[in-house]
């Protein structure tokens, strides 16, 4: 049988379906904790089924858009398991890698190494995928190695890891319009460029954007790309806004469900501003949407992102919330996940930084949009991750304290709160990083509001909802078991830590 | 990746590079007024690859509106003269450091009479 061409690979934290539950997935962000590393990369990341071949069942969706292209371009190209890339290297010429966080620079990486001083997990595992024999004796035999993703900027920071493992492009953006092009050097043997920037004007249309051809992780569908809202810290919305058609949803949805994964995860920056007017999510596209996935599959729906403030001016305007829960999701599962930011609860920060994030409400209403959400949310049974960033170019000690004081006011809404320290990304992205000393006592006020939150909601919702399936009652011990040992440490060195950030 | 009205060519040659990211950005951002959208950038530096880059680094960050193709040609001055006798680019422009006389020389070579001093 004949290997691949081009073979797109990443290492293990980004090549699992993690259990069938990404939140899991985030455990690859940290170091091991409590826990043998071994049992952590399992929790957080075990491995996938893959054919023959050793093309996974599931792959990262950003890894199935680059096959797509180049699969429609006419190449000999798919995504391999990192365990089988040996099956392919007598007819591998390039090696494409892409992947979230390469060495853990991103949010909430760099946090958990900045606290708990180790590596973590997704750096040590994508270090070892460089560093393994496979990927060694590729290069040593010429293969190309064209790196990518959202994480891509981090290569800027690591050039000795990107001469040691002979990275021959580092391409940053939306990959769709030059993917292509560089295939063509390698195979015209001409050389390639270092770097790549796809700059607004390249980005693809929906025409050009191509349905996948293998399962996505846990059924990741895009239904829209780049945001309207401008927020500073954030790569997204540098990008055009793009709605995918419902026909091209559904495909993908096909795709998935022709590889046996029945669940989707509707993917946008915030999913309730599909088909929406400007910052208003409009009731009939959203109703659509979600039509289109109960009639199209009998799996569960999981939202990727949504905004606080799409999510009360929906409710609010047309109870679409409640109708989309009521009326479709809680027919068929018992709560429904979504990662939302809040990012500071300071109105005065919200104003500078995120000034439309609370649109179409007043930065002023911050809070309070962030408060009304999460109620609604609790009473339709949504659970959201919620993210707060500490260290934000603009931030006084005020608007951390301020933040501080306003999530007492969250504290009845089921949910998780993880504070992140700011990375430079987006317009903000030649700004410099929130390091270790500068982090004050309002900083770590924060960080335990957070963590306590976060302790008495996970047994919750590990309790009610979450991971109840028979089968994985392993994944579930090994989870109590880390809550169990957080507890425990935070206790006994709660004191230590503070004494410790503060140095 | 390199042909079209829209691209521009920028062959840059530095060796302390302090300034080279600064200059840069100003000059595309002037360039992109003229309607130019993507910027191939040739560089020649003893550096070396991909060491380079970590001169070019606030200029990557910094530009988030144009695209970029960065490639680099090598680090003498012979490596210039290659990549001038070989490549036959329109909507181009030179950028050395200075002090680099050895790189001016083969511009020269080429009748190339035109080209940007950066400040080491």
């Amino acid at each position: 049988m004949p290997g691949y061409e081009i073979v797109i690979s990443t290492d293990r934290t980004m090549m699992s379906n993690h259990h069938g539950k990404e939140f899991l997935g985030f455990l690859a962000t940290g170091p091991a904790i409590g826990l043998p590393e071994k049992l952590w990369m399992w929790l957080a990341a075990p491995k996938i089924k893959v054919d023959s071949e050793g093309k996974p069942i599931e792959a990262s969706y950003g890894l199935r858009k680059v096959e797509a292209v180049l699969v429609d371009a006419g190449y000999r190209a798919a995504i391999i398991d990192p365990d089988h890339l040996y099956k392919h290297l007598d007819s591998m010429k390039i090696l494409m890698i892409g992947h979230h966080d390469f060495f853990a620079f991103g949010p909430p990486s760099s946090e958990w190494w900045m606290i708990t001083g180790k590596e973590p997990v997704n750096r040590v595992s994508f270090k070892r995928f460089m560093e393994s024999s496979v990927v060694r004796k590729a290069k040593e035999k010429g293969v190309k190695i064209i790196v990518g993703g959202p994480a891509a900027w981090q290569w800027l920071w690591e050039l000795g890891s990107w001469k040691k493992w002979g990275v021959d492009t580092v391409v940053d953006g939306e990959a769709e319009k030059v993917i292509v092009g560089l295939v063509e050097r390698v195979f015209r043997g001409e050389p390639l460029p270092d770097y790549v920037y796809v700059g607004i004007e390249d980005a693809p249309s929906i025409e050009e954007i191509p349905v996948i051809k293998g399962g996505s992780v846990n059924g990741l569908v895009e239904i829209m790309r780049g945001c309207p809202r401008g927020c500073k810290f954030c790569s997204v919305t540098l990008r055009p806004l793009r709605f995918i058609p419902l026909d091209k949803i559904r495909a993908e949805i096909m795709v998935n469900l022709k590889h046996g994964i029945n669940g989707v995860i509707f993917h946008s920056e915030d999913v309730l501003l599909y088909g929406g007017d400007g910052v208003k999510p409009r009731e009939e596209p959203i109703l659509k949407l979600h039509k289109l996935w109960y009639e199209t599959t009998d799996g569960p729906l999981a939202w990727a992102h949504s905004s606080l403030a799409a999510i009360k001016y929906a409710e609010e305007e047309y109870g679409l919330v409640s109708k989309i829960m009521n009326d479709y999701v809680l027919t068929r599962q018992n709560f429904m996940g979504v990662e939302v930011g809040i990012e500071t609860l300071s109105p005065r920060l919200a104003k500078i930084i995120m000034p439309a994030k609370s649109a179409p409400y007043s930065p002023e209403q911050w809070p309070s949009v962030v408060e009304d959400a999460f109620s609604i949310m609790h009473e339709n049974k949504i659970i959201p991750a919620a993210t707060l960033i500490l260290g934000l170019p603009e931030e006084e000690p005020g608007d951390v304290a301020y933040t501080a004081e306003m999530l007492d006011r969250l504290k009845p809404y089921r949910s998780i709160i993880v504070p992140m320290f700011f990375v430079p990304m987006g317009l903000l992205k030649n700004r410099d990083w929130f390091r270790r000393n500068a982090i004050k006592p309002e900083h770590i006020e924060v960080m335990k509001k957070c963590l306590f939150h976060a302790l008495y909601w996970a047994e919750d919702i590990m309790n009610k909802y979450y991971i109840k399936e028979p089968h994985m009652i392993p994944v579930r011990l090994g989870l109590k078991l880390f809550l169990r040992y957080v507890k425990w440490k935070t206790k006994k060195i709660l004191p230590l830590i503070e004494s410790q950030l503060r140095k | 990746m390199e042909g079209g009205t829209r691209v521009y060519n920028i062959v840059l040659v530095f060796s302390s590079g302090a300034s080279v990211s600064k200059k840069l950005l100003k000059d595309i951002y002037m360039l992109g007024s003229k309607g130019y959208r993507l910027f191939n950038i040739y560089v020649v530096s003893p550096r070396g690859r991909p060491e380079y880059i970590e001169f070019l680094r606030d200029f990557i960050q910094n530009n988030i509106v144009y695209s970029i193709n960065i490639y680099y040609i090598g680090s003498r001055p012979i490596d210039l003269d290659r990549f001038v006798d070989n490549k036959s680019l329109s909507n181009i422009s030179y950028y050395i450091e200075h002090g680099m006389h050895d790189f001016i020389e083969v511009l020269r070579k080429h009748s190339v009479d035109e080209y940007n001093i950066i400040e080491g």
